[in-house]
């Protein structure tokens, strides 16, 4: 609440002095910002990371030779991203360590390394490493000014939970001078409300009843896991384009265009096709930063050449791609967090889907040759998007499972006829009462549709 | 090398690449109307355009192309 009365006060400033220190307004905001939600590791780890590649940037492009422009970019790259592999992935080595003894059925004990990982690193690392990167492939122009490039790295609707913004994209909105309109900030206002319904009404609700069974799955078998599965899945999008929406909307009044971060990815009727309206600006970052520099290294492109000559052209080209996927989506799954349990369920199995999708493709168009599907009707949409509905779902039992051993006994758990618990009344004793479950189902479905969207638009 | 005969070598690559000898493009052909033209292949493409024309696209480019018309006009300058 507090955070809402300073917003106000930060508007009514914003709006009041003369527009050419509206940059320094925002930047000096979202510092302010960062400190107060972070304390000091946030605050001097963005710091570090702003001032980092604004100067790596300035001297990337400064070069005089190609070697010294090389190594200001490896420089740069590799103290913020080792910072990041620190703070995060530490941890890692000792998650593997236990994941192993999972696989073994043993219990290793190994004590983890505590300490403060800042706030949101993961997102404004990524946000300005991809800065960095464009400046490199001088797709985009360094900004020479400290404060107007700590105004994009630091910006403080963004810094928690996203979207990654391109400097590109936002450059020209950011930085433009700006006067108050009305409907902007009425539409801006909307958005935020909506925002923190999703979040504060739907997905609270929805994690009382997956808190409840997650927390007990001895007790809570068969249809109880998979509903509460599936009511996980529409408190992580809640809560996650919740916290998108808030921060859209807070843009919005500001006269900053931010990158959408969701496009109803519950009616992908393909899991690749969900990644491109989930988890947007992520996605396309991984695409662009590590798939695609991935596949067209030489050593790829040399795989490449030596699969086609061995499996034939169209067989063959498939193997690097393959192999880029894997490390697509094993980068993917160590971004969400340094656990085997994200690594899988976030990133290898999304890849295993794809792959395997694709390599038994053939087959499926046989069998719906043979079986005389149409695939142009609606019912066949519907059965594709309940197919990658389903996937991805399995793929958050990883997510919300405390661990990966955990999830794979919830699978196992999940094995259980008891369909009558929908008809007699036993979900109504998890914790929420029928009004509830009506505001939380109807919530989520009006969301999911995308009916908040288009009113939006 | 005329902008109409890039045309024609881009189109026997992309015939072959995405193994559609019905593809015409045009200057505003995009990822969109191809069906098979998805990020998993576009590296495949980029590559095998690349290897017919004997150039090299940088990082900015492959990421930064909009449509053909943008990969043509790279391409008509580095052949020169």
């Amino acid at each position: 609440m507090s955070f809402l009365l300073l917003f106000v006060c930060f508007l009514v400033g914003y709006y009041l002095i003369p527009k050419r220190f509206q940059i320094h307004l925002l930047a000096a905001g979202s510092l302010a910002f960062c400190g107060l939600t972070g304390g000091a590791p946030m605050f001097f780890s963005l710091l570090a990371a702003t001032a980092s590649t604004w100067y790596g940037a300035v001297r990337m492009e400064d070069a005089v030779s190609k070697r010294q422009k090389t190594w200001w970019f490896y420089g740069v790259l590799l103290i913020n991203a080792g910072a990041l592999a620190v703070c995060k992935y530490l941890n890692f080595f000792v998650y593997t360590g236990r994941f192993a003894g999972e696989l073994m059925d043993k219990e290793i004990f190994l004590q983890e390394f505590s300490f403060i990982v800042p706030l949101g690193i993961s997102f404004y690392t990524l946000q300005v490493l991809g800065y960095l990167i464009d400046v490199a492939r001088g797709t985009c122009q360094a900004q020479r000014n400290l404060i107007r490039y700590a105004a994009f790295s630091c910006y403080f609707p963004q810094l928690l939970t996203g979207p990654i913004n391109r400097y590109g994209e936002m450059a020209d909105s950011l930085y433009e001078e700006k006067n108050f309109d009305y409907k902007r900030v009425v539409f801006g206002l909307q958005r935020m409300g909506w925002g923190l319904f999703k979040k504060l009404v739907i997905a609270e609700r929805m994690a009382v009843v997956v808190d409840t069974i997650y927390g007990d799955y001895h007790t809570y078998q068969g249809c109880y896991v998979i509903f509460a599965t599936i009511c996980f899945a529409c408190q992580l999008y809640a809560d996650f384009s919740g916290a998108i929406d808030l921060a859209a909307g807070a843009s919005e009044i500001l006269g900053i265009r931010i990158s959408e971060n969701f496009n109803t990815p519950f009616f992908s009727r393909s899991l690749s096709e969900f990644w491109r309206r989930w988890h947007i600006t992520l996605g396309s970052w991984m695409r662009d930063y590590v798939f695609y520099p991935v596949l067209k290294s030489d050593l790829f492109v040399r795989i490449g050449e030596w699969s086609k000559g061995r499996l034939g052209k169209k067989r063959g080209k498939k193997v690097p791609t393959y192999l880029g996927m894997v490390i697509l989506w094993f980068t993917v799954g160590l971004w969400h967090g340094g656990s085997w349990k994200y690594i899988v369920g976030s990133g290898l199995l999304h890849c295993f889907y794809i792959a395997g999708g694709q390599i038994l493709d053939p087959l499926f168009q046989k069998m719906i040759a043979w079986i005389h599907v149409n695939t142009e009707c609606f019912s066949y949409h519907l059965f594709q998007s309940l197919r990658t509905g389903f996937l991805v779902c399995t793929g958050f039992v990883f997510f919300r499972a405390e661990s990966f051993r955990t999830a794979l006994k919830i699978f196992k758990a999940s094995f259980y006829p008891n369909i009558w618990i929908f008809t007699d009344g036993s979900l109504l004793k998890l914790g929420l009462d029928t009004p509830d479950f009506i505001i939380g189902g109807g919530g989520s479905w009006n969301f999911i549709s995308g009916v908040s969207t288009a009113a939006e638009a | 090398m005329t902008r109409k005969e890039i045309f024609e070598r881009l189109e026997e690559v992309f015939h072959d690449i995405f193994d559609d000898s019905g593809i015409v493009l045009k200057d505003t052909t995009t990822a969109e109307d191809i069906e098979d033209w998805d990020s998993l292949e576009h590296i495949n493409l980029v590559v095998a355009v690349e290897k017919c024309f004997g150039i090299k696209f940088t990082m900015g480019e492959v990421t930064g192309m909009k449509n053909v018309g943008e990969m043509a006009d790279i391409i008509e300058e580095r052949v020169k």
